[in-house]
């Protein structure tokens, strides 16, 4: 019993004495003028990994072209919200603000755990850069709130106008109750297609974990609707929802207003049930050498065709923060301040990226469509 | 509500029931005999889902001859499972409360590697061309639906014949009833412990081969596949293989119907309601007092 005291105390001498060598180590780190320490709230694990795999790979691409073009080193602090889970954005934005003592933060993914980072930014003084979150509230989240990704109001707006202007007058909407950018964007289109004139015939919901669909549908189809409104996060859903619809014979126009359909594997995976579904993409971005340069790194590095949906916006998030840090006297406040200024000068791959008052960028609304295995411009 | 819809809903309800049956019926059984939460019986349904994909859409292998691979890879897993954690913890005389929290983490260690073997993409085994289901009486069923439905109520009668009537099902059942009698007379519990888990677990590899054919494959999907099981197993009575499969049924049913009133995204409220109904007025499930009666 003994001995094996005093294993544990020898054991626990070691620990600490490394405890102190890394300290030590990080703080002459911290020390150097020339890093500039980011955060990440990324999602690499859970059902959700998938989607938004694009921005950790956006970030290390800033990353090498930054540390090529500028005379700065970034220091990554990429963590895991496991697809979205609140309690780990919490405490991760904890250990950013109070351990790790970030520039700034790159993040959140699901407009749910920005919002929940939001008073934490705003408390701490760190500024946060959204590269996906939509929810039109996020525009209301504070001072240190930022994002390079569009707000839902104006595409779901455009998606019920376009869903008019093709001659649809019965809309029936589904709906995920569980994603917050979900259920504003179907009150957002729904709003606008009943101002144009149309008629919701019929509004149902699910939730993220839901595999099944077929009473919802059946439900839709008694309703006789010409135009499906569906709002959902999960590539996954939309396989199974069109499956089912082919399935229950509910053949009708299906228009998303976010850009979850926008993925490579559905096209492969689901390509016959998907075929027709139109969906929107924020920005235009002029085809830059700097972004033609990023496509090939891109194929050469990750051996994919096309960049995954939220890789440029978070590139150019990584950009804009760094620039203000650069700008900056490298206090919270002077960063925050900063990042309105450099945003007007600098050329977003992603559209234009300059934010407003409120931390929004304003980007035009593209609809592209799946046909016949591929994304094509509608 | 006309006779079509009512008609549409049960034929929903129905195939929701098989697929839940399809998890229970496993789960229950090794649950019956072991008499612990395997809680990892839905990462082995997720896994040899992910190894049939493999095998017919990545290898280009015969559907049947995936098919047959993958149950029995599903099999062998649920064996080596119970031999390589629960045996080494049932030798520390550790408690179903240790046993569960392993089955969880070997759950959450399963999930794991199929998210680094197979990405978090959506996977679909594309075998049957999709179009518009036989219409019955105004309700629509697919023939994969029929045959989910189908492959339910065999299964229900089968093991209720095989614990019945064969030798094998009678030795699980005496060491389900009294373990120390059961060895008295000759009866390896050891033995059995591991044929539950290799029938349960074969079991599992029929519910992935028709789970992966009707749904999407996602890395978590035995979770939320377990869930669902666990609850229609408790609804139906604990530890009783035809109560699970017919608490599967019930759930699916009274889930779309539920849904059909209420608000869609009501569907986990119905059932979570259900079995909080079931636990507090009748917590022995559908075959309990039968069970005890039989006693």
């Amino acid at each position: 019993m003994k001995k094996q005291n005093k294993i544990y105390w020898i054991v626990g001498v070691v620990v600490v004495i490394l405890i102190i060598i890394l300290s030590f180590i990080t703080n002459r780190k911290e020390s150097s003028s020339e890093v500039v320490k980011i955060g990440v709230l990324g999602d690499l694990t859970g059902d959700l990994s998938s989607l938004f795999r694009g921005v950790p790979r956006g970030v290390d691409m800033a990353k090498l072209d930054i540390e090529k073009e500028k005379d700065v080193k970034l220091q990554i602090f990429l963590e895991d919200q496991e697809s979205c889970n609140p309690q780990n954005t919490i405490s991760l934005m904890n250990k950013f603000i109070n351990i790790d003592k970030v520039d700034f933060v790159v993040g959140g993914s699901c407009s749910g755990t920005t919002l929940v980072a939001a008073p934490l930014a705003n408390e701490g003084k760190l500024p946060i850069i959204s590269p996906v979150s939509s929810v039109p509230n996020i525009t209301e989240a504070g001072g240190y709130v930022f994002r390079t990704y569009i707000s839902d109001s104006e595409r779901t707006e455009k998606s019920a106008e376009l869903a008019y202007s093709l001659g649809f007058r019965r809309m029936a909407v589904l709906k995920d109750i569980s994603a917050e950018t979900e259920v504003s964007s179907s009150s957002g289109g729904r709003k606008r297609f009943e101002e144009l004139g149309g008629v919701v015939v019929s509004d149902e919901s699910l939730t993220i974990n839901d595999k099944d669909f077929k009473t919802q549908l059946s439900k839709i189809k008694l309703s006789k609707p010409d135009v499906l409104f569906l709002c959902v996060i999960s590539p996954g859903q939309i396989s199974i929802i069109t499956k089912q619809m082919k399935e229950l014979g509910l053949d009708i126009q299906i228009i998303m207003p976010n850009e979850i359909a926008q993925n490579n594997e559905l096209l492969v995976e689901a390509k016959e049930y998907v075929d027709g579904l139109i969906y929107t993409l924020p920005g235009d971005a002029p085809l830059s050498d700097k972004l033609i340069q990023l496509k090939d790194y891109y194929k050469l590095i990750y051996n994919e065709e096309a960049i995954p949906i939220y890789t440029l916006e978070a590139y150019d998030a990584v950009w804009l923060g760094t620039l203000a840090v650069l700008k900056s006297d490298r206090t919270k406040e002077s960063i925050k301040d900063s990042l309105y200024q450099v945003s007007q000068d600098y050329k977003g791959v992603s559209g234009d990226v300059e934010f407003d008052e409120n931390g929004d960028v304003h980007k035009s609304v593209v609809f592209y469509q799946i046909k016949d295995g591929k994304f094509i411009r509608y | 509500m006309s006779l079509s819809i009512i008609l549409q809903l049960l034929v929903n309800g129905l195939v929701a029931g098989a697929i839940y049956s399809l998890v229970s019926s496993g789960f229950s059984l090794i649950y019956s005999v072991n008499k612990f939460v395997h809680f990892a019986h839905g990462a082995v349904i997720a896994f040899s889902a992910y190894v049939l994909y493999y095998l017919f859409s990545t290898l280009g292998i015969s559907f049947w001859f995936a098919v047959v691979l993958s149950l029995i890879f599903s099999a062998l897993l649920g064996y080596a499972t119970n031999e390589l954690i629960y045996k080494q913890l049932r030798k520390r005389k550790s408690s179903p409360v240790i046993l569960l929290v392993s089955g969880l983490g070997f759950l959450i260690f399963l999930e794991s590697l199929i998210l680094i073997f197979f990405g978090a993409d959506v996977k679909v085994i594309n075998l049957i061309k999709v179009t518009k289901g036989l219409e019955f009486m105004g309700a629509i069923i697919t023939p994969l639906q029929i045959v989910i439905i189908l492959v339910s109520i065999a299964l229900l009668i089968f093991l209720f014949i095989f614990m019945k009537k064969f030798k094998l099902g009678k030795a699980m059942r005496a060491v389900s009833d009294n373990k120390e009698v059961a060895e008295i007379v000759g009866i390896s519990s050891e033995k059995i412990y591991s044929w539950s888990f290799i029938i349960g677990s074969a079991i599992a590899g029929i519910a992935a081969v028709l789970i992966g054919l009707e749904q999407n494959l996602e890395p978590t999907m035995g979770t939320n596949l377990m869930i669902k099981g666990m609850t229609a197993s408790i609804i139906g009575g604990i530890g009783s293989v035809p109560g699970a499969i017919l608490g599967s049924f019930l759930l699916g049913i009274l889930e779309n119907f539920g849904i059909w009133f209420l608000p869609s995204g009501y569907k986990d409220a119905i059932v979570f309601t259900l079995l909080f109904i079931f636990l507090l007025f009748r917590p022995q499930g559908l075959l309990g007092i039968k069970r005890r009666a039989e006693k």
